[in-house]
């Protein structure tokens, strides 16, 4: 029962329906990124007031956040 | 620090800030450290444990895996710098002349009152507990004598005894006339 599902999804995840449904799923979160990046964004730069962990807090966001963004997209792109 | 935003008057200087304790962020790491840990925990499982068929076939879609993954910890991520801005930007401004409560309720919510020392009427503390007592944090409340002002609080504030007796200091120093500068 097991072995015929897993063939069934392995078949399955082979398509291109999944493929569009999965940049779909990668362009939503994506959205939901810079979205709120931008409000996190207006935020410190309008009330963090240029203190220093407001800057370093910015740049930790980014320097994490950017690579994974593209990991997702290089994972996608070999799926 | 610039303090463009609070409109702080001519001869107006801040003495103090006041944040909540860290630990509370800390409650918000933890979590997202352990959700962050889960998803490799639970593939691992699944490879240990499931049929050598249905593991092969998980293991033939790394890709398709470490996309998800990698959505997964860009959503904890987001989530976790939301709540440490709404713990940054929640905070108290001592000044010579006045409290300034900046409340950050939620990512769209912020309110900003101001309380002039003149107007408190009692400070309390209560600091709970034993981590709170080590730590060092406690619920600080300032009440006004104003009929229609709300009164001043903040949960798990740092240090909150110095800052109620700056308080204190401040209103003695305003109902006594000397001029605080």
């Amino acid at each position: 029962m097991l072995s015929a599902t897993s063939t069934l999804i392995t078949a399955t995840l082979g398509g291109t329906a999944v493929k569009t449904a999965l940049w779909s799923v990668f362009g939503l979160v994506f959205l939901i990124y810079l979205i709120t990046s931008g409000i996190l964004l207006f935020h410190w730069r309008k009330y963090g007031m240029r203190s220093k962990k407001v800057v370093f807090a910015e740049l930790v966001y980014f320097l994490v956040s950017v690579p994974i963004v593209l990991i997702a997209l290089f994972a996608l792109i070999f799926v | 620090m610039v303090f463009t935003h609070l409109e702080l008057e001519p001869d107006e200087r801040i003495i103090r800030e006041v944040r909540r304790h860290w630990i509370v962020l800390l409650g918000h790491v933890v979590l997202t450290v352990l959700l962050f840990i889960f998803p490799p925990i639970l593939y691992l499982i699944a490879l240990a444990f499931l049929p050598d068929k249905v593991a092969g076939g998980i293991t033939n879609h790394f890709f398709i895996t470490l996309f998800f993954y990698a959505l997964w910890l860009l959503l904890l991520w987001i989530v976790l710098f939301i709540n440490w801005t709404n713990y940054y930007l929640d905070v108290w401004y001592v000044t010579n002349k006045r409290i300034i409560d900046i409340e950050q309720k939620g990512i769209f919510h912020r309110e900003i009152s101001n309380l002039r020392f003149d107007k408190i009427q009692d400070v309390t503390v209560e600091v709970r507990g034993v981590v709170a007592t080590f730590f060092k944090f406690g619920d600080l409340r300032v009440q006004t004598a104003a009929e229609n002002s709300r009164d001043f609080t903040m949960k798990s504030a740092t240090r909150p005894e110095e800052v109620r007796k700056l308080i204190f200091e401040m209103h003695n120093k305003e109902s006594s006339g000397v001029s605080i500068t």
